[in-house]
């Protein structure tokens, strides 16, 4: 019988520095698991990514903008959960904005959902109880032959 | 994050990066990197001891980058590991500064 998958979750407030905290609590789970660590990597880079966007993007109607995060690991890979209740946002479907990086473009930024979709193997999205609930999932890479 | 800040021969400022470039260490060396933008001169960044580099340590090196461009002066990072790499590929950070291999490759990109 295959092992159980482990789990772990955690609250979060909307503030950058607790994002940080909830990276470095991804990568010590990684860690611990003895994870690949381009598997680590990118967790670390999608759960940036999505937390970040939400603080500083997610507009919380209701609710004290709390935000869950959930680690499962399993065999072939691992799997993240977000879940906020700010106003619906769909990373899977939403049109990336064009990235600023035109040399003379004086914004900067735009890079967090193509990076979402380039480290994550999967991503799906659903909107319940008034809540944005992100899945990302993360396969191991195959072992060598 | 760990940063060190010196010349090289040329005149080319050369910015050694150590640890990960997250939220708080983006936010750590930020203020280095806007007085480093003042200066006008060439910069080099050797990554090669970053572990980690997202959107915030992005944010950190755009914005010395074109900074400098503003003035006509060019910055290359050089030296990435795999996951830091596919980060500045995927962003397209590398079409606004060079990411080369080594000192010697990122030496000449700010050169020309």
């Amino acid at each position: 019988m295959p092992p159980a998958p482990r789990s772990y979750s955690r609250l979060l407030g909307k503030s950058l520095p607790e994002v940080g905290d909830a990276v470095c609590w991804v990568a010590e789970i990684a860690d611990g698991a003895s994870l690949d660590p381009n598997l680590s990597y990118a967790m670390q880079v999608c759960v940036e990514e999505a937390l970040t966007n939400i603080v500083r993007h997610g507009r919380c109607a209701v609710g004290p903008g709390e935000i869950r995060l959930a680690v499962a690991l399993a065999p072939r890979g691992a799997r993240v959960t977000i879940e906020d209740d700010c106003v619906p946002f769909d990373v899977t479907s939403a049109v990336a904005a064009p990235a600023h990086n035109e040399p003379d473009d004086p914004e900067i930024g735009g890079w967090g959902i193509g990076l979402i979709r380039a480290f994550a193997s999967r991503l799906a999205y659903a909107r319940d109880n008034d809540r944005n609930r992100l899945i990302l999932e993360f396969d191991r890479s195959p072992a060598p032959a | 994050m760990d940063i060190i800040v010196d010349e090289v021969a040329t005149g080319v400022t050369r910015v050694v990066l150590d640890g990960r470039m997250d939220i708080d260490g983006a936010t750590s060396v930020d203020d280095k990197f806007a007085v480093i933008a003042r200066r006008r001169r060439p910069v080099i960044v050797d990554l090669g001891e970053v572990t980690f580099l997202a959107s915030m340590g992005i944010r950190t090196l755009m914005f010395c980058a074109k900074a400098l461009l503003a003035d006509g002066v060019k910055m290359a990072l050089y030296n990435p590991r795999p996951g830091v790499d596919k980060v500045l590929r995927t962003s397209g950070v590398d079409t606004v500064m060079p990411v080369v291999a080594d000192q010697v490759a990122a030496m000449a990109a700010v050169s020309r």
